[in-house]
């Protein structure tokens, strides 16, 4: 990563649990679970799969104007954008916008376009669809309608890595910063997934949690009884920006990022490689980029799916690239609260990593009462705890085997 | 269609296709400047018209005209040349 610093000036989470930076901190230390029985659609019979639906507040609906041409996920990434340029204190207008970047992943880009498309194609004759059917519905339509609301003509681009998506994003704007590409990129992910037909998909690869009547304790990350993750909608856009460049403005910085390790798993599609071989590796990776040591890390955001297969092999990987710090590193899943949102998912505990960083509190994995006794570690639960935190790791995997970990330190 | 059946089906197709509040499609709202129409607003718009009107219209139609009044009169006439 070095010479160049690169900053986290800026935060916009969009999720289950709270919209805004402050209002997602409150309730991550509070442990509020943002997962309920999902109001959107039903598929199969009576019983009801817990979701991470999001009810956008007035001020931040899309408008019907912008409703007609953007997909919902790229509306929750609006909001995401507004939020974080707003909380750095960033006005595009007054910056060289030709250095300013976009990088927003995603898993599946405009879902319920598709859905909706399909269906007018077997219902409507003649098929025919809406001019806007491509542009909605395209992974890039998110990077594209926020590089025009903020006129960025730096760099853009749209990681498609599943469930690594936001974390990729957030290593593409460190690079761009540091190849001298851009000073400030707006980076992160966004998911509108809560659809008929991608909820059925995630239901068939048997990685999601079965329907349930206890909805707010359906993600249940290193619990003796986790059944599978919890599918939630959200976005959250990070203001990543060059040390030197938000010193000019005055700007406050939350975190650095001090580096990042990526490996992939070459193994399976869904199945992560025996003992979490590509998670090992991509913390090791991570903690070798930016120079740290395992006794450096304060508190680890795990990747936490609460599926059986992931948490078992997050923690092998945890346990052997740490070593013997692997038994005092806190470490909590913020998939608890919000449920899993995909391609947005790594941005949203990128933004938890950042703020354990500059508030010294470790927020808590929820609805963990029976850890699972195979998986021996330090996992903060039902309640947050005050920790002096001067460097945190943020791990992501996606399907494919795509494996992301983010390194943060105090700026 | 008398002119202001015409007018008011024009209103409400602009409202539905642009996503714009029907009280600001005015006769002197312009497309472009005041509604907002892009390019794909116009083929959609087209589509619209066509499915209203029941009949093949051509982009044109909507190519030549600045304002909605201009579109409710260039309905008009196409009607009344039938």
């Amino acid at each position: 990563m070095k010479p160049t610093r690169v900053l986290v000036t800026g935060l916009g989470p969009v999720t289950s649990i709270g919209i805004g930076a402050q209002a997602f901190h409150r309730a991550q230390l509070a442990g509020t679970s943002g997962t309920r029985h999902l109001t959107r659609f039903t598929i199969g019979g009576t019983e009801c799969y817990a979701a991470g639906e999001i009810d956008l507040p007035p001020e931040h609906e899309a408008s019907r104007r912008l409703a007609l041409g953007t997909d919902r996920c790229a509306q929750l990434a609006l909001v995401a954008a507004k939020l974080a340029v707003a909380d750095a204190r960033l006005q595009p207008a007054a910056l060289d916008r030709s250095r300013m970047g976009v990088v927003i992943g995603t898993g599946i880009g405009g879902a319920q376009t598709w859905q909706d498309s399909a269906t007018a194609m077997t219902q409507a004759s003649p098929a025919r669809l809406s001019s806007k059917t491509v542009t909605k519905a395209m992974c890039n339509s998110a990077t594209a309608l926020v590089a025009i609301e903020y006129g960025c003509m730096g760099p853009t681009s749209t990681p498609v890595v599943a469930c690594a998506a936001g974390a990729e994003a957030i290593v593409a704007a460190c690079q761009m910063i540091c190849s001298g590409e851009a000073d400030v990129v707006l980076a992160g992910g966004a998911e509108a997934p809560l659809v008929p037909m991608v909820l059925a998909g995630f239901a068939g690869t048997r990685a999601l949690a079965p329907p349930t009547d206890t909805p707010h304790a359906a993600s249940r990350p290193f619990s003796a009884d986790r059944v599978g993750f919890v599918l939630a909608e959200g976005a959250a856009i990070l203001v990543i920006e060059a040390a030197d460049h938000a010193a000019r403005r005055g700007a406050h910085a939350l975190a650095e990022i001090a580096g990042y390790g990526r490996t992939t798993d070459a193994f399976h599609v869904t199945a992560p490689a025996s003992d979490g071989d590509g998670a090992r590796r991509a913390v090791e990776a991570a903690l070798r980029n930016a120079g740290l040591t395992p006794d450096d890390i304060s508190y680890i955001n795990a990747h936490g799916t609460a599926t059986v297969l992931n948490d078992e092999a997050e923690v092998r990987a945890l346990q052997r690239a740490l070593g013997t710090a692997a038994k005092r590193v806190p470490v909590s899943s913020t998939k608890s609260q919000t449920g899993h949102a995909l391609g947005a998912s790594a941005a949203i505990e990128a933004v938890a990593a950042v703020q354990s960083v500059s508030t010294g509190t470790i927020p808590p994995t929820i609805n963990l009462t029976t850890p699972d006794p195979t998986l021996s570690m330090d996992f903060v639960s039902s309640a947050p705890r005050r920790a002096d935190v001067a460097a945190a790791l943020s791990n992501s995997f996606g399907f494919g085997g795509h494996n992301v970990v983010l390194a943060f330190t105090r700026p | 269609m008398n002119n202001d059946d015409a007018l008011r089906m024009i209103r409400r197709v602009l409202s539905d296709t642009l996503g714009v509040d029907a009280d600001a499609v005015v006769p002197d709202a312009h497309l472009r400047d005041d509604l907002g129409l892009d390019s794909l607003d116009a083929i959609d718009l087209v589509a619209a018209l066509q499915d209203e009107l029941g009949e093949q219209i051509e982009s044109t139609l909507i190519a030549d005209v600045a304002t909605v009044g201009e579109v409710a009169a260039q309905v008009r006439r196409r009607l009344a040349t039938q």
